[in-house]
């Protein structure tokens, strides 16, 4: 007995757990309301709010009950309070941590859906998630060796600290009931989690932004209320609305004459492309987008309303695959993990119908934001992911695989078809952090592109880390259009960007735009070329910007092809709706909203028959 | 396994409470001089935005001379507004949102104080 006394670490001795246990009913509540506040000050620091705003017991409290449940359960499981207490209150800083950086990137702070950047990785068993996420790491060597030692740290604290309970104690087992009933009732957003604290009121969400309902509750009580409605949501077809809409407009008729030969569709959505002159003093020096430049002023394009700023490139995707506004599933932020649909209509399954062999491709895993399955859903036959970019001996240029090397799995996959085919291409090579000391396989070109006087060192260097990988995507776009032309099969080509990129700096102040507007206002460019018949008629004749949910339709007919009832509603709506001038009527954006719900249950025919 | 005595539990008890009370007390936190900074209005109706501010500080109490306020919309980068001396009073146009910030710092860039606007629902407009 004794032998093991003097073995012991003094922190382990008998007389220190007596101690220690004595001390718990006192360190305890201690321990508790220093977490609470905590995450409260963090939560407000995070969203660079005051202390005291929305300052309340209950929405501290509201807060601080997902903590207080997770310390309960690892407690209860590891019997060791403390370091439970801490374990628990570092995943809520690191949280917090992330929130702000995402604050100042993207202007919205961690929601609910961001977590599939960790259950993607379970998931899909692949870290694509992680290397995003630490790209946005200034010193990944300096945070693995904290993350290490952290996690040393907490190992010898789960060590030292003696047990708060016996094995058999029925505290113990009390607790362990307690904290997984509530976890159990969290993941089916059952009371208490959709109690007064986390209702409609306390919140006070707003479609205006994500942000607004972690000001008012918090952001993990915004979590816990998203998580509820989005658990219980049930978009109902206002049938009242679409049949007005559908009496009032009609469906638009389908092309005149088909294509001879059905032709190739090739769909780019190229990361984060943006027209530098909307910027003031851009136009002052070298164009760096003069092949898609050529396109638009030659009428073959215009401008496009994204429902994303910075990132969220699934939202944009969705709108141009589907012909669905994101809008229409305000719960849906990231349409392809919130939604997650067994069948997905849209352009697609569409094309499948009519004979089509359909492929995505995206430089990254299949996994991230639930491709794989959305692709699925959507009736894409084969999606070629970063697995394959590797196996192809593609090359990176900076954090990303080139552009160029997925222009290359583009022409291939058309060289070997044997059926008119659908290509869904998701780029990558110009995906954010904008790292002006990342490792680029052309550094002199980077260094060499001007820019205005107005920006400081900072920001230029962050900028032309941009510009750089836009370069790229212009001379892309123009390889894969000559190509395309010398094959001398019909095809139609579709090249849009999703957002403009999320610069760290304040490039964007310091130059501000031409048109007055914020940088969340502001469109990006689309191209729409070809070699069919059905080309000319399809390209829009109004001059105004189109909404990205538009541009299915656009597509289906250059392609000569009728899709369906709901692509020619779409197409009979475009007319009526401007996103750069006076916001749809409400009747209007009722029969679309409507018209969304019924197509998402691919229910909408029902609706359309006279 | 002998029980610990309940005198020498108390002892451990309180030694820790006056760790405790004793770390508050020297970190200053209890009794350190404050600038005066206000915002108004400070709560408004959602119905009402943007509204029009004003701040008023007063940084005498920390020994300083000058000040200068950022402000920031939520989820907007802050940008420097006004700098003055010790105290000041500025009025700003109605750019100011549920959310929108006012921080106090000084000249090297030291935050003193922070207020944010808050609102209270529209009746009718949930939403806002």
């Amino acid at each position: 007995m004794s032998t093991r006394t003097i073995d012991m670490p003094a922190a382990r001795s008998p007389r220190w757990q007596r101690i220690y246990r004595g001390m718990l009913w006192l360190l305890t509540p201690a321990l508790l309301a220093g977490c609470a506040l905590g995450s409260w000050w963090l939560d407000r620091w995070s969203l660079g709010v005051a202390f005291e705003a929305y300052l309340g017991w209950q929405r501290v409290l509201a807060n601080a009950a997902v903590g207080f449940v997770a310390i309960l359960l690892l407690a209860s499981l590891t019997r060791r309070l403390l370091a439970s207490v801490v374990v628990v209150a570092g995943l809520q800083t690191l949280v917090f941590v992330a929130s702000s950086v995402k604050l100042g990137l993207l202007g919205m702070p961690v929601v609910l859906q961001d977590a599939y950047f960790i259950t993607g990785m379970i998931s899909g068993l692949d870290l694509s998630g992680l290397r995003l996420l630490s790209g946005y790491v200034r010193s990944p060597a300096v945070a693995l060796a904290i993350a290490t030692a952290t996690i040393v740290l907490l190992g010898t604290l789960f060590w030292l600290e003696p047990p708060w309970c016996r094995v058999r104690s029925p505290w113990r087992w009390l607790a362990m009931l307690g904290s997984t009933a509530l976890v159990a009732c969290l993941y089916f957003a059952a009371w208490p989690w959709t109690s007064a604290w986390y209702d409609k009121a306390h919140i006070r969400p707003s479609p205006l932004g994500m942000a607004q309902g972690a000001l008012h509750g918090g952001i993990v009580a915004n979590m816990v209320y998203v998580h509820g409605v989005q658990r219980h949501q049930r978009f109902e077809v206002d049938a009242n609305a679409l049949r007005t809409t559908l009496r009032k407009l009609g469906t638009a008729p389908p092309p005149a004459t088909a294509e001879e030969t059905p032709p190739d569709v090739v769909l780019v959505l190229s990361e984060s492309f943006m027209d530098p002159r909307i910027m003031k003093g851009m136009d002052e020096v070298p164009d760096l987008i003069p092949s898609v430049r050529a396109q638009l002023d030659g009428g073959n394009g215009g401008e496009l309303q994204v429902p994303t700023f910075g990132g969220g490139t699934v939202r944009t995707e969705f709108e141009v695959l589907t012909g669905m506004p994101v809008d229409a599933f305000p719960t849906a932020y990231y349409p392809y993990v919130d939604l997650n649909p067994s069948t997905l209509p849209g352009l697609a399954s569409v094309l499948k119908r009519d004979g089509y062999a359909t492929v995505a491709i995206h430089g990254n895993s299949g996994a991230f934001w639930n491709r794989t399955n959305t692709y699925e859903a959507m009736g894409i036959d084969r999606f070629i992911t970063q697995r394959d970019f590797v196996r192809m001996g593609a090359r990176q240029d900076g954090n990303w695989w080139q552009d160029s090397a997925m222009t290359d799995i583009v022409l291939g996959e058309l060289g070997r078809a044997s059926s008119p085919t659908l290509i869904v291409a998701i780029s990558i090579e110009n995906h954010g952090p904008y790292n002006p000391n990342a490792k680029v396989l052309n550094a002199e070109e980077r260094e060499g592109i001007a820019l205005p006087a107005t920006l400081d060192a900072a920001a230029a260097a962050e900028l032309r880390a941009y510009l750089y990988h836009l370069k790229h995507a212009d001379r892309e776009f123009e390889r894969l259009h000559s190509a395309l032309n010398a094959r001398g099969r019909p095809y139609v080509l579709l090249f849009f960007g999703d957002h403009l990129p999320a610069l760290a700096t304040d490039a964007y102040q310091r130059l501000s735009f031409v048109d007055g507007r914020d940088a969340r206002a502001q469109f990006v460019p689309w191209v729409l070329v070809g070699n069919t018949a059905s080309l000319v008629g399809a390209l829009p004749a109004k001059s105004e910007a189109l909404y990205a949910w538009e541009l299915p339709g656009l597509v289906l007919r250059a392609a000569g092809n009728g899709g369906d009832g709901y692509f020619r509603f779409i197409d009979a709506i475009g007319p009526h709706v401007d996103p750069a001038g006076q916001p749809p009527a409400e009747s209007l954006q009722d029969g679309l909203e409507a018209a969304a719900h019924a197509r998402l249950e691919d229910r909408f025919d029902e609706f359309a028959k006279p | 396994m002998n029980s610990p005595s309940p005198d020498g539990a108390r002892a451990w008890r309180a030694k820790v409470l006056a760790v405790a009370v004793g770390a508050c007390l020297g970190a200053g936190g209890c009794n350190r001089a404050q600038p005066k900074f206000e915002l108004v209005p400070s709560v408004v109706s959602s119905c009402t935005q943007p509204v029009a501010t004003k701040v008023i500080w007063d940084v005498r109490p920390l020994g300083l001379k000058y000040a200068e306020v950022e402000v920031g919309n939520l989820g907007r980068v802050p940008k420097t507004w006004v700098s003055g001396g010790a105290t000041a009073t500025f009025e700003a146009g109605a750019w100011a949102h549920d959310g929108y910030t006012v921080t106090l710092k000084a000249m090297n860039g030291v935050v003193l104080a922070r207020r944010t606007l808050t609102t209270t629902p529209c009746p009718g407009k949930g939403w806002l």
